[in-house]
């Protein structure tokens, strides 16, 4: 089992991998750490781009789970750019987990929450 | 405005009053804009089983990592809203609108549909696709979109569209909904990736003659 630090390193890791994907504009942070930021509001200009980012075990311990919700811009097919993050956050975790010696399957979903400014286009 | 309004109450379900036992299947949303988590149980059945203290038979919550992330969001919001009432009252209506600010913008996003990938876990929710197929609608002259729901079918990635429309009554409707149908289909396989298999339309108004509709307003909502 990775240490919290572990865990925060694997959002990070997670959340550099999809903002580097041509297409996603933003991390849409996850309705927990958003209420948390709301509870606490003088964190809440600061929100990183981890909190769009949900690491948890898989249900039997056998893995990792993670989910990305993202914001695209507008011109590339959503399911294009899912795609693409969901390839490489999970090649950037599976690297992430190997060179600490804690290499264990990763499941990756990714959902789109947003297509910024696409009513622009008409 | 949307043609319907999401946020009325339906007359409740048959059988709604009866013995709630948490179970997913057969569910019916008690209200309109109720969430349905990706394990299937209604978000507020959730809450409600957080509060009162699940059934000891039902371990579903406690193994299930959507309802628990459900039931942390609202810990969070429980144990700040007590700390304000004990401390400090004045703050609890900055709190209180804080968290609607956010509930609603969450509750905006609306049901999540799965994108046409059979293989792995993408999604898009219903208000960013329907933005989108709404902007298709409104491509074809004399047409403007009013609402627009996605509902999952079946197992796999399918998704229904149903759409209200205003529409001019200067061409026969037929081949104008027609003309809409097929932009929305080819809006959802050319922009989404989303596996359409029908799209329902209703012309629910006249688009009366006149200057063309300035560029749509950001609505934020699926309908």
């Amino acid at each position: 089992m990775m240490t919290a630090t572990g865990t925060t390193a694997l959002l990070g890791v997670a959340a550099e991998a999809a903002l580097a994907v041509p297409g996603v504009a933003a991390l849409q942070p996850h309705l927990a750490r958003r209420l948390a930021a709301a509870a606490a509001p003088t964190r809440a200009d600061t929100t990183p781009p981890e909190a769009g980012i949900r690491a948890d075990r898989a249900p039997d311990g056998s893995g990792w789970h993670i989910e990305v919700r993202c914001v695209l811009t507008e011109g590339r097919r959503a399911l294009d750019i899912a795609r693409n993050v969901h390839d490489r956050v999970t090649d950037a975790l599976i690297t992430h987990l190997a060179t600490h010696a804690a290499a264990e399957p990763v499941t990756v979903a990714v959902t789109v929450t947003g297509i910024a400014a696409w009513h622009d286009a008409a | 405005m949307a043609l319907d309004d999401p946020h009325t109450r339906p007359p409740e379900p048959p059988g709604a009053e009866g013995p709630r036992n948490g179970s997913a299947a057969g569910d019916v949303p008690p209200f309109a804009g109720d969430e349905v988590l990706p394990c299937g149980r209604l978000l507020s059945r959730v809450w409600e089983q957080a509060w009162d203290a699940p059934p000891a038979a039902d371990l579903h919550p406690v193994s299930c990592l959507h309802c628990r992330e459900a039931v942390e969001g609202l810990a969070t919001v429980n144990a700040a809203a007590r700390a304000l009432r004990d401390e400090d009252p004045p703050g609890l209506h900055a709190l209180a609108d804080r968290v609607m600010d956010v509930v609603r913008a969450e509750a905006r996003f609306g049901r999540l549909l799965p994108l046409a990938d059979p293989d792995w876990d993408l999604r898009i929710a219903e208000s960013a696709a329907a933005k989108v197929l709404r902007q298709a609608a409104d491509t074809v002259p004399g047409s403007r979109a009013a609402t627009c729901r996605l509902i999952p079918e079946g197992n796999g990635t399918d998704v229904r569209v149903t759409m209200t429309l205003a529409a001019a009554l200067d061409r026969p409707l037929p081949e104008r909904v027609h003309q809409v149908r097929r932009s929305v289909l080819h809006s959802a396989g050319q922009d989404l990736g989303l596996t359409v298999t029908a799209v329902d339309i209703t012309v629910a108004d006249v688009l009366e003659p006149g200057p063309t509709p300035g560029p749509r307003l950001p609505t934020g909502g699926g309908a």
